[in-house]
């Protein structure tokens, strides 16, 4: 049963990372590979002011989703200037620095041994150590974050990501501020992408930088680029079925050493036979371009 | 000491210049983020060890024909394995005429399954192919390079040199240079695409092979080399200038050199950092690279 919980768990984070990836990818149209960068950053900074001890989950939280899109804006900024190839290199050399920032700025993050004893949260005077009881609440914030996304995605502001998406000179013409929405998509993702990262502390109670590599971020853009990108149940579906994969292995009686082997081929097999034969992805309805 | 930065900056430059070239023609040729140019990179080397253990007998060292064999072995294979990903992946996509961002994917796909197949049948440790001692180092003008670094000077030029030769004097050569400067128009005059491909494929992975040779008998080798090596060649590319054979090359050598006074001042963990640090700055201020031609609006 605790297994349960524990897949529920990790699915409700990686919807999360999968629809506010998918809010740039599918709906700005700009393919970011430093998704894994923001939830770290969010999971860093939710970390460390949980361990001093002076604040809450939900402030500290708070304070993670601010953090992470005032710095996610750096990376916005960049946005304003690149597109496509250019776009991808610089969103891969943010990624690259943080992780560089994470394992060398030891003073401050404890480099490569990372950040233990992250309490978990009280709710209603109740410190959440069951499996169970943090699952309900994990699955009361996803949801207010999923809904706020949802939300977001259905907006006139969805809308006119996709209109720019779609067409950025049309857009230009009617007067919408194409630079000024690519910015606000950068911050918005990246803030719920912090909100993920908050959940995951508090989860796992540990943070260190091999959680938040290069590689978790393409393990994020495989979920939104296989599931399909553009519309809401596609990222989601490729959350759930890139979650549930590498988990079947568990079954599979492989050598715990291969396991993350086993999984980042199983991502890049996935990509490349959706790459081949349904670039829209699983439920997509916007193939990428 | 800058002198001594400087001068194995230019070593690590030389080298990047490889993985550079062999982006850059793939990349300016056929407009693919050729990715999957790390997997080549990285099982030219591992195709070196096992070619070394077939022909040598256990225990003893190899002569130099054996070296040789396993080198041109390690290279043939790294080059099979880039026309596979090319008939595979890359051709079905371009038949579709699939826009550019599916085929980065395809590629990124391409690299993790070939390197995490490589980090399962040999383990994801670094390990060892120094093909033979290396001693006394050389003293020249005050500065000290290893035999290793001297080596990897000379045949990295060699390379550079004989693959400028390629491209302004063979026929092949134009047809790769007519490929890169108007892919649509190489293809309505009637030239043979798919060969040219092909053949841009092969010197590509010729070229990464050969770096990640050069690379590996210095400090080894683990699955995750070609990544940043491939990103390295990739940034050398867009700081220098895409489609320009000595644009790439000044870019590759800059990159060497802040890479190492990053190393000497800072610490090595740094250096990724500092690839895409010069990226970032580069292409804030120079959009299409620092010794790109300046063209008019409509020729972009």
């Amino acid at each position: 049963m605790n297994y349960f919980f524990h897949l529920l768990i990790l699915l409700e984070i990686y919807s999360i990372l999968a629809l506010s990836l998918n809010l740039l990818v599918g709906f700005a149209g700009s393919l970011t590979l430093a998704h894994g960068a923001f939830f770290g950053i969010g999971a860093y900074i939710t970390a460390l002011l949980l361990v001093s001890g002076r604040i809450g989950f939900v402030p500290a939280a708070l304070l993670a989703v601010g953090g992470t899109a005032s710095i996610a804006s750096l990376l916005g900024l960049a946005s304003l200037r690149f597109k496509g190839d250019r776009f991808v290199l610089a969103s891969l050399a943010f990624q690259v620095l943080l992780t560089a920032v994470l394992v060398n700025w030891v003073r401050f993050t404890q480099g490569p041994f990372g950040i233990a004893g992250i309490p978990r949260p009280v709710v209603l005077g109740l410190r959440l150590v069951e499996q169970r009881d943090f699952a309900w609440f994990s699955t009361l914030i996803s949801g207010g974050v999923l809904t706020f996304l949802v939300g977001v995605c259905r907006s006139p502001f969805g809308r006119a990501l996709r209109a720019m998406r779609d067409d950025e000179t049309a857009l230009r013409v009617l007067g919408k501020p194409v630079i000024w929405l690519r910015f606000q998509a950068m911050t918005v993702s990246s803030g719920c992408a912090a909100a993920a990262g908050a959940l995951y502390a508090c989860y796992v109670r540990f943070v260190d930088p091999s959680s938040f590599t290069l590689d978790e971020s393409i393990i994020i853009l495989s979920m939104v680029v296989v599931g399909g990108s553009g519309n809401l149940r596609g990222p989601v579906i490729g959350a759930v079925v890139l979650t549930l994969l590498p988990e079947a292995l568990r079954f599979a009686s492989i050598p715990s050493a291969s396991v993350g082997n086993v999984r980042m081929l199983v991502y890049g097999l996935a990509l490349i036979v959706s790459m081949r034969y349904r670039p829209q992805g699983l439920a997509g309805d916007y193939p990428l371009d | 000491m800058a002198a001594q930065i400087i001068a194995n900056g230019v070593v690590t430059g030389c080298v990047f210049a490889l993985v550079a070239l062999a982006f850059g023609i793939v990349y300016g040729g056929l407009r693919i983020l050729h990715i999957a140019l790390g997997a080549s990179y990285t099982a030219a080397a591992y195709f070196y060890q096992i070619a070394r253990s077939l022909v040598t007998q256990p225990g003893r060292e190899p002569n130099a024909v054996q070296i040789l064999m396993s080198i041109s072995f390690a290279l043939f294979g790294a080059v099979v394995l880039s026309l596979l990903i090319e008939a595979a992946i890359y051709r079905p996509l371009y038949n579709r005429n699939a826009p550019p961002l599916v085929t980065f994917l395809a590629s990124l796909g391409a690299y993790l399954v070939t390197v995490n197949m490589i980090g399962l049948l040999f383990g994801d440790e670094t390990k060892m192919l120094s093909p033979f001692e290396m001693t006394s180092p050389f003293h020249l003008a005050g500065l000290v390079l290893s035999q290793m670094q001297a080596l990897q000077i000379y045949l990295s030029l060699a390379l550079v040199a004989s693959f400028f030769l390629l491209l302004q004097k063979t026929s092949l050569g134009r047809n790769i240079r007519a490929l890169s400067d108007n892919p649509v128009l190489y293809g309505v005059f009637g030239y043979d695409m798919p060969r040219t491909r092909l053949m841009v494929f092969s010197f590509s992975a010729l070229l990464a092979g050969s770096a990640s040779l050069l690379k590996a008998a210095d400090v080894g080798t683990n699955p995750q080399v070609g990544l940043s090596a491939v990103l390295s060649g990739a940034v050398a590319v867009m700081i220098g200038a895409v489609n320009s054979f000595w644009g790439v090359l000044a870019g590759a050598l800059l990159l060497g050199i802040a890479q190492n006074a990053v190393i000497y001042y800072f610490s090595a963990e740094w250096s990724d950092a500092a690839t895409f640090a010069v990226l970032i700055v580069v292409l804030a201020f120079r959009r299409d690279g620092l010794f790109a031609p300046t063209l008019r609006a409509e020729e972009r």
